[in-house]
């Protein structure tokens, strides 16, 4: 955009600037791997480099407002986290905008697509969650809890830890968090809303209805997750929130002040009753297993977000200091 | 400043008068795409061709030309936005990666935050705000305090504004992160920007000028972060220093919508919508 100026009274009509993002052009389609609420994503290969990559399409809501916030707080946010275990943006490209409104007709506007470039991993933890040995497991939930430290020490909350947001590649030796949709930072004293978190993996006390949370949230979804590894099925799969209480009271006990304190002041406390046995036998169920993993699960789904483990102390736990 | 001109009227009517529902968003929107990716990732530029060979500037518009500004108003160095005046690329910091101690509990036992702010937890933070101290290079602003404690803006530039309201308080560290980042020259207008616009035509400073106090105005209005009009300033910047508006004003009020709504966007947690700030 050197040089040029346009006269007063009509725009600067120079076509693109010094090192504008790149077109998606650059980029040669190799197929359709999935499709989110925020657009589609697509597996490409970059013609310069040969480099394979994954673009994800951002789908523009008719423009009303403008760029969808929640992108732009996802690119904000891994823009900000540089972590050998969070999937790294690598940059922006657009679509040109080809078609111009030859008609001249006033409502017609190519808007062109903006697409996030990641880089491109194998595949999710979701095809290998029921199928790792012991020490593939070890490796993963090392890796994952090492992204969720650095997270966390940031002041970044992931809310949406699940197989399908882990991605692995690298032969299965590299585990990379993914898709930052929902991630938010996060203050001491902040308030948030509570739907968040697949509901397979949301903690109490979001099902409670707490708005002031903390890393805990995702503690217990990366518990949730480990726990999944060693039974190779879900540990909790309720179907309604609901359900998904009653099934974590049954295996972690009814919580009250006692366990938990301030658990009564949640907002849906009221509404929920004790079932019948209210001893938590988490353990039980996990009898046949390295005890230092029963350990660590033990620990990161304690009812009480406070006393739940940090992934700082998870990552110092005598499970991933014995070698398998 | 009378802005726009569906001040106080209902959204139909915006449609209705303006004639050109279409035009008017997509010009906007097309701004704010732009803007979005050029602030995010590397200087993108938008065609500007792009919107306008769709839609020439159409003069006959109901569009009312800002005022003409009796004397044109030197560029005010008081606004934090201005002071600072280039840009703010806050979210490009790296952060440095946490060491993991491995050591057994008892052995780090008061280098560790506690989570409710034990007495590690306070020393802790003592020492980093020590170590901030030490690294900050205090600006020469303000009588060169270590803080810069109130820091005064006006709060418009129309007839009868009130001459300044109090700010919140900045402290060193936020500002000293603020100039840190002109480091970068990406996210920096040109360096010839200043110039060019004293040196240019008087109505392009006022135009300038009344954005600013606009997006002042509104963030006053909205209660939004003092960082938000800092952003938005920013982004607005850095677009008229590679662009040029058409001069009666209309592109320049697009501009600044779209900057405060994208800026709202990147700090905010209650974004208000676009037609609202339009109607502003």
């Amino acid at each position: 955009m050197d040089g040029e100026e346009a006269p007063p009274g009509a725009l600067n009509l120079a076509d693109y600037a010094p090192a504008g993002a790149r077109t998606v052009d650059c980029f040669r389609r190799i197929r359709k791997i999935g499709e989110g609420t925020y657009g589609e994503v697509f597996e490409a290969m970059d013609i310069i480099t040969g480099e394979r990559a994954a673009l994800k399409k951002i789908k523009l809501d008719d423009g009303k407002e403008g760029f969808p916030r929640q992108i732009l707080r996802e690119i904000k946010l891994l823009k900000k986290l540089d972590h050998e275990n969070i999937i790294r943006l690598k940059e922006i490209v657009v679509s040109p905008g080809t078609a111009h409104g030859a008609g001249g007709s006033d409502d017609y506007m190519y808007r062109g697509d903006i697409y996030m470039v990641f880089e491109y991993m194998d595949h999710d933890l979701k095809k290998v969650l029921h199928h790792s040995t012991p020490s593939q497991v070890k490796y993963y939930m090392e890796q994952l809890l090492k992204g969720l430290h650095y997270c966390h020490v940031n002041n970044v909350l992931h809310r949406d830890i699940k197989g399908a947001n882990l991605l692995i590649s690298g032969g299965g030796k590299l585990l990379k968090l993914a898709d930052f949709g929902l991630a938010r930072p996060f203050t001491r004293d902040g308030s948030f809303t509570n739907h968040v978190i697949t509901l397979w993996y949301r903690p109490p006390e979001l099902l409670l209805g707490a708005t002031n949370y903390a890393e805990a949230v995702d503690i217990w979804s990366v518990g949730c997750i480990f726990a999944e590894f060693l039974l190779r099925k879900p540990l909790f799969p309720g179907r309604t929130e609901q359900e998904q209480l009653s099934k974590i009271f049954e295996l972690c006990g009814f919580p009250n002040e006692e366990n938990w304190p301030g658990v009564s002041k949640l907002p849906l406390y009221k509404t929920i009753r004790p079932t019948t046995p209210t001893k938590r036998r988490l353990r039980d169920i996990f009898h046949n297993f390295d005890s230092h993993a029963v350990d660590l699960i033990d620990r990161m789904l304690i009812l009480n977000p406070t006393e739940r483990i940090s992934a700082h102390d998870a990552l110092c736990a005598a499970y991933f200091i014995t070698k398998m | 400043v009378n802005w726009f001109p569906t001040r106080n009227k209902s959204r139909s009517l915006i449609v209705s008068e303006l004639r050109l529902p279409a035009f008017y968003t997509s010009v906007h929107f097309t701004h704010s795409r732009f803007l979005h990716i050029y602030s995010l990732s590397a200087p993108v530029l938008p065609s500007a061709s792009h919107y306008c060979k769709l839609h020439p500037p159409n003069t006959s518009t109901t569009y009312v030309p800002l005022p003409p500004p009796s004397s044109p108003s030197p560029l005010r160095l008081t606004t934090i936005p201005q002071l600072l005046s280039l840009s703010l690329p806050l979210h490009q910091f790296k952060i440095r990666e946490p060491p993991i101690d491995r050591r057994p509990a008892r052995r780090r036992r008061w280098c560790r935050p506690r989570p409710h702010g034990g007495a590690g937890d306070r020393r802790q933070r003592r020492r980093r705000r020590r170590r901030q101290r030490r690294r900050v290079r205090v600006p020469p602003l303000h009588g060169g305090g270590r803080r810069l404690g109130r820091v005064l803006l006006p709060a418009a530039t129309g007839p009868g504004a009130r001459r300044v309201e109090e700010e919140e308080v900045w402290t060193v560290d936020v500002v000293a992160e603020l100039i840190g980042g002109e480091a970068e020259r990406s996210h920096s207008p040109r360096a010839d920007y200043p110039g060019r616009l004293r040196s240019g035509r008087p109505a392009d400073l006022a135009a300038r000028a009344d954005s600013v106090a606009w997006i002042l105005k509104v963030r006053e209005l909205y209660g939004m972060l003092p960082v938000t009009a800092y952003l938005a300033v920013s982004y607005m910047d850095r677009f008229l220093s590679l662009h040029r508006l058409p001069g009666n004003g209309w592109a320049m009020q697009l501009l600044a919508v779209t900057c405060l709504s994208l800026a709202a966007k990147m700090e905010e947690t209650l974004v208000p919508s676009i037609l609202d700030l339009q109607a502003i």
